[in-house]
């Protein structure tokens, strides 16, 4: 072949790779956005999946938790707010889906859906939205003993209030959550920041390995409040997917206060925004329930247009 | 006109009655001033302990009422409180099988209790009634993968594929055996079952099973 040709094919073959490797990154960079306004941050690899969102009074980023009526809810915050992402959140008791009632204490908007907590749940995630620029999420570790109020937060020292262990608090907590419009459900505390690692997964195999796992973390990145989804894909026990996905976080350099199991179960569903549209990320569930339109929880992240 | 002992015996009656229905009574009020007066704490950690169903029932009907008391915000409080302690104590005597959960009148008052928006922890749902559930609705994939789960996968497994090889080793006259027209006709037979079965589950199965019931067997 004569020297020049083999040139042009070189550079032919040159071309071809470096228009190869752009479209790979425009791609991916498309699919997973690096950096969403700095609001939405998705981090991938082969086993978790971490959405991360930054609360702070700059971003209108905004939390709601569905569980009366899911999808219709879902529908309606849609036309108005840009849902950055959705997944089934809290359990429920029964097979049928008319009596769906969530397992635990559970209420939406100051709605008290179920007053019950459950003895074997040690987290409650109480969701407010009465600021207006930002939600407030704060996870209640159930183990912890009722601690005084002091004098800035008695106000919302209610809601630390221990209905689990203490039922005769239940008036002062069921009031605070009716009169400030409050959003809670119940689940299992996986880590919280009172006790030491080995505490927090002391126990990592109990339970069935038959399922991916899901949790929502409270953190911290860079000095700045984070609420973080991490879901692990992998099937894994609830404890060891805890840790695995702990230490995954701590890797990236988040510095996690609580975290809190999500149902992954047969309503596994999770939906996320992709810079452009909100993505099925369960497109090929394992079970017909597990489509939004059957959800009977959601919690939704978003912010409003 | 009538016989000493009858007269003797009606008289017993009476007086049995009156002092046990008093007895019962004066019972019942001193629970209920317990529960107006005495300690939450002292109520969960002693009082109920030692409720029957009937107890619960009674108390329930008091805390309600004071719940629901807007001219007195401490009474309203308190019977609120009361209902959450009741309900707790209420859920540990049937998680720990002291009251019978299929009992009507543990049945009434768990409704009682969904009515306040307490909903009673109920025993976990077998995974036989779950797995019929999802080949009810159809969700192959999802039973599959449940049921490699289970130890005896491996051996329904084996035991297909050894009555496979069986069934074409015989029908491809390879395998010549004694039993070779009756394992031909019980394969024949155990397939249409089978298909029949399935088929009348399929049709059927959407209103028969429940949490707790399978056809109507309580499970």
């Amino acid at each position: 072949m004569q020297p020049i040709a083999k040139l042009k094919q070189d550079k032919l073959k040159l071309y071809a790779f470096i228009i190869f490797i752009c479209i790979t990154v425009v791609s991916v960079q498309k699919f997973y956005p690096e950096d969403y306004n700095n609001i939405s941050n998705l981090d991938t690899n082969n086993k978790f999946k971490i959405f991360s969102f930054t609360i702070d009074d700059t971003n209108t980023i905004k939390t709601a938790f569905f569980a009366k009526d899911p999808y219709n809810d879902f529908l309606k915050l849609n036309k108005t707010s840009k849902i950055l992402y959705a997944s089934s959140a809290s359990f429920v008791s029964t097979l049928d889906k008319k009596n769906n009632i969530p397992v635990g204490f559970c209420a939406e908007k100051g709605e008290i859906i179920n007053k019950m907590p459950h003895q074997d749940m040690d987290g409650i995630v109480v969701i407010s939205n009465n600021h207006p620029k930002m939600s407030s999420v704060e996870i209640i570790d159930l183990d912890k003993v009722n601690g005084k109020c002091e004098t800035y937060n008695c106000e919302s020292h209610f809601l630390h209030n221990n209905i689990r262990n203490d039922p005769s608090l239940a008036f002062s907590f069921i009031d605070a959550i009716e009169s400030q419009n409050i959003s809670s459900f119940q689940t299992h505390l996986v880590y919280t920041k009172y006790k030491s690692d080995n505490e927090n997964f002391e126990k990592l195999h109990n339970g069935n390995n038959d399922r991916s796992r899901r949790f929502l973390a409270i953190g911290k990145k860079d000095g700045k409040l984070h609420h973080i989804i991490v879901d692990n894909i992998e099937d894994n026990y609830l404890m060891a997917s805890a840790k695995n996905s702990l230490e995954y976080l701590r890797q990236k350099q988040y510095s996690v206060d609580f975290m809190v199991n999500l149902d992954t179960g047969s309503k596994d569903i999770i939906h996320a925004y992709d810079g452009e549209n909100l993505i099925n990320l369960r497109p090929n569930p394992l079970t017909s329930s597990a489509k939004i339109e059957n959800a009977s929880s959601l919690l939704v992240y978003y912010t409003e247009i | 006109m009538y016989p000493k002992n009858l007269i003797f015996f009606l008289i017993t009656f009476q007086f049995s009655f009156i002092f046990g229905y008093s007895q019962n009574h004066l019972e019942s009020q001193d629970s209920l001033y317990i529960l107006r007066t005495a300690s939450l704490d002292s109520i969960e950690s002693n009082t109920l302990k030692h409720y029957s169903v009937d107890k619960f029932s009674n108390a329930l009907d008091l805390a309600i009422v004071m719940s629901q008391d807007e001219g007195n915000k401490n009474v309203k409080k308190r019977g609120s409180n009361l209902i959450a302690i009741l309900a707790k104590s209420f859920t540990n005597q049937i998680t720990t099988k002291a009251f019978n959960f299929d009992d009507k009148k543990v049945k009434e008052l768990i409704i009682r209790f969904e009515n306040e928006k307490y909903f009673i922890e109920r025993p976990k749902i077998s995974r036989f009634i779950k797995l019929a559930n999802y080949l009810c609705k159809g969700d192959y994939v999802y039973v599959h993968k449940k049921l490699i789960e289970t130890s005896v996968y491996r051996i329904i497994l084996i035991f297909i594929i050894i009555y496979i090889s069986a069934f074409i080793l015989t029908y491809s006259d390879k395998f010549n055996w004694k039993f070779k027209k009756q394992f031909r006709r019980f394969t024949l037979f155990s397939v249409i079952i089978l298909v029949v079965t399935f088929v009348l589950f399929k049709t059927t199965c959407h209103n028969n099973i429940q949490d707790y019931s399978f056809y109507g067997i309580t499970i």
